[in-house]
C-alpha cells in the first residue's frame, strides 16, 4: 500500500505541475490576444481555462481521497496540504486568466491610448518570470528558489503602478474605457503575480514545516535554509527524475468526458453562448 | 541525539525527570541513554516499532522490570525530585503513586465492588463507607458507575472486555494515583470501548500524568499531547529515544527523518 501511495502522491505532484504549466501558457495566450485584439483566439483561452479548473478540481478530489484512504502523516501531509492550496491558487489564476480574455473581446476595436497595451506586455513578462521560477521551486523543491519570488514580484507591483500614472495623463479625446479595460487586464497580472508568490510562501511549510511566509525567510543565508529543511519523505525527496519515472509506471488513463453530474456543476465547462451573456469580469 | 521539539521541561523536584537512562535484561542492552521530562498532568504517547524499548521504558516508570530476574539499568529516573531507583524506596508503594493499565484487562476473579476496594484496604481503609464511597467515585471516574452501579457483587470477569478495562481503571484511579501508565490499553478491546477509554484519559489527564504506549498511530495523534518515538535501529543494539516533543509538531514535521520513515508507514 506504502508504495501504490506514493506513486499516487507523485502522480498528483507532476499534474499539480502540469497545471501549473498550462496556466503559465493561457496566461501568454491571453496576453498574445489582448495585444493582438484576437478575439477568436481569446474564446480558446476561456475554453481552456475553464478546462484547467475541471482538471484542477479532479487533482483536488484526488488528494482528499488519499487524505481520507490513507491518513496520511508528516511529509505526506504537508504534501496534500500544499497540493490543495495551490490547487485552490491555480483556480483564482486562471479566473484572472480568463478575465485577460474577456478584455480582449471588450476592448477589440478600441484604440487603447497612451502605449497602456506596450506597458501591459512588459507588465506581462514580469509575471511570467514569477510564474515560471515559482513552477522550478516546487519542482526542484527549493527553497532557495522560492525566497526569490518575492523579490521578483516588486518589480510587478512598480511598473502596476505605472498605470495609474498614465491613466491620469489621458487626454478627453482618449478612449477611456478601452484604457480602463486594459487597467483591468494589469491589475489582473498584478493578483497573478501574487498568488504565486503565495504558493511559494506555502512551499515553506511543505518543505519545513514552519508557518513562516517568504518574507520571513528573506535574511537568511542558504545554509540556514538548508538547515530548516524538515525530514522528506520518498515522495518529497525523490527528485524530479524520480517522480517521473514512479509517476510513469502509473497506466495512463483516459480522462472522463467534462463532468456532467449534478452534484458537481461548477467542474462543466459553459458553452460560449452561455458565457457570453456573462457581462460582468469574475471576482 | 535526540531530537527535542518543545519538549516538556518540569520545574525541579516535580513530575518524571529521566537522564541518560540505561536499561539491561541480563545481558541484553535494551535501551540506552533516554533523557526526558514528562509533561505534568498531560498525555505522552510512547511509539515505535515492536522491540523498539518503549514497554521497556514504561515498566521501567513503575519498576515493575524488578520482577524480572537479572534486570538492571543505570542513568536517573526521578519521580517528583525522589530517585525510583535508589535504596529504601518501596516499589509497592511506587506502584500506588504509579499506576499501570495493561494490554489484556486483567481484573482480580472478585466481585466488582471488591476489585476496586482491594487497593483501599491495603492501605488501611476500612469503614464500610468509606469503601463505598471510594468505589462509587472510582467507578465514576472510569466512566463505568452507570453500567454496573446495580451489580456490584457481579464477578467482575462477567464484564464485556472494554468494561473490565474500565473496571481496571477505576482500580487503579481508586488508590489516587500521580502518574497512570498504559500499555497498549486499546489493543485487545472493541472499537466503542477504545473511544471510551480515550474519552476517559481526555477527563482524567487534567488530574494525573498519562503515559500510554500504542502502535495505533491516528490514536497517539488523537488523543496524546506529546509524543516520543523510540528505536532500535540495528539489532543487538540498544533502542534510544530518537524524537520527543508536541504531539501535533511531530506528526506534521518530524525532524528526524527515521521519525518521519516510521509514522509515514515506511518501516515497523
Amino acid at each position: 500500500m506504502r508504495e501504490q501511495f506514493d506513486k499516487e502522491l507523485a502522480a498528483l505532484r507532476q499534474d499539480l505541475v502540469k497545471i501549473y504549466a498550462e496556466l503559465d501558457l493561457q496566461l501568454h495566450e491571453a496576453v498574445e490576444t489582448l495585444i493582438h485584439e484576437d478575439k477568436e483566439k481569446a474564446k480558446k483561452v476561456r475554453r481552456a481555462t475553464h478546462k484547467i479548473d475541471q482538471e484542477s478540481m479532479k487533482l483536488e478530489e484526488r488528494a482528499y481521497n488519499l487524505i481520507v484512504l490513507q491518513n496520511p502523516y508528516a511529509s505526506d501531509l504537508r504534501l496534500l496540504q500544499f497540493i490543495i492550496y495551490v490547487n485552490f491558487n491555480i483556480q483564482r489564476m486562471s479566473n484572472h486568466v480568463r478575465n485577460i480574455a474577456k478584455t480582449t473581446e471588450r476592448a477589440a476595436g478600441h484604440k487603447v491610448p497612451g502605449g497602456m497595451l506596450e506597458l501591459l506586455a512588459s507588465l506581462a513578462h514580469l509575471v511570467y518570470r514569477v510564474l515560471g521560477e515559482t513552477v522550478r521551486a516546487i519542482v526542484e523543491n527549493d527553497l532557495n528558489t522560492a525566497t526569490n519570488l518575492p523579490e521578483l514580484d516588486e518589480p510587478v507591483d512598480e511598473l502596476y503602478r505605472t498605470f495609474f500614472k498614465t491613466f491620469s495623463k489621458l487626454k478627453t479625446e482618449d478612449d477611456i474605457e478601452a484604457a480602463s479595460r486594459v487597467m483591468m487586464a494589469a491589475r489582473m497580472l498584478e493578483r497573478i503575480s501574487d498568488n504565486s508568490v503565495e504558493v511559494g510562501d506555502r512551499l515553506v511549510f511543505l518543505l519545513t514545516g514552519r508557518r513562516a511566509t517568504l518574507d520571513d525567510l528573506q535574511e537568511l543565508e542558504p545554509e540556514e535554509l538548508d538547515d530548516m529543511q524538515a525530514a522528506q519523505g520518498l515522495a518529497l525527496s525523490m527528485g524530479q527524475k524520480e517522480v517521473v519515472r514512479a509517476a510513469n509506471q502509473i497506466p495512463e488513463v483516459e480522462l472522463a468526458p467534462p463532468a456532467s453530474t449534478p452534484q458537481a456543476p461548477a467542474a462543466s465547462a459553459p458553452t460560449d453562448d452561455e458565457d457570453d451573456d456573462d457581462d460582468d469580469y469574475d471576482d | 541525539m535526540t531530537a527535542y521539539r518543545d519538549a516538556p521541561q518540569n520545574e525541579p523536584k516535580q513530575g518524571i525527570h529521566v537522564k541518560d537512562f540505561d536499561f539491561w535484561y541480563g545481558e541484553f542492552h535494551a535501551l540506552t541513554g533516554v533523557t526526558l521530562d514528562l509533561a505534568q498532568n498531560k498525555i505522552t504517547s510512547f511509539i515505535g516499532p515492536s522491540g523498539c524499548g518503549k514497554s521497556t521504558f514504561l515498566r521501567c516508570i513503575n519498576r515493575m522490570n524488578d520482577l524480572i530476574d537479572g534486570t538492571r539499568n543505570a542513568g536517573l529516573m526521578e519521580l517528583d525530585g525522589n530517585d525510583i531507583y535508589a535504596e529504601g524506596v518501596d516499589p509497592v508503594d511506587l506502584r500506588r503513586r504509579v499506576g499501570m493499565i495493561f494490554q489484556q484487562p486483567n481484573p482480580f476473579p472478585k466481585s466488582i465492588y471488591e476489585n476496586v476496594a482491594f487497593g483501599p484496604r491495603l492501605q488501611g481503609v476500612t469503614a464500610k463507607s468509606d469503601l463505598d464511597a471510594i468505589v462509587e467515585e472510582s467507578l465514576k471516574r472510569a466512566n463505568l458507575w452507570k453500567e454496573v452501579s446495580n451489580q456490584l457483587n457481579k464477578n467482575g470477569l462477567a464484564l464485556s472486555g472494554g468494561q473490565q478495562q474500565r473496571l481496571c481503571i477505576a482500580r487503579v484511579l481508586a488508590v489516587q494515583p500521580d502518574v497512570l501508565l498504559m500499555d497498549e490499553p486499546c489493543s485487545a478491546i472493541d472499537p466503542t470501548s477504545v473511544q471510551k477509554v480515550e474519552d476517559l484519559m481526555a477527563e482524567l489527564a487534567p488530574e494525573m500524568t498519562i503515559i500510554i504506549v500504542t502502535h495505533n498511530m491516528q490514536q497517539a495523534a488523537r488523543i496524546s499531547d506529546y509524543m516520543a518515538f523510540f528505536l532500535q535501529e540495528h539489532a543487538g543494539e540498544p533502542a534510544t529515544l530518537i524524537e520527543y516533543g508536541v504531539t501535533s509538531e511531530i506528526f506534521s514535521a518530524p525532524q528526524d527523518q527515521r521519525t518521519e520513515d516510521y509514522i509515514t508507514g515506511r518501516f515497523g
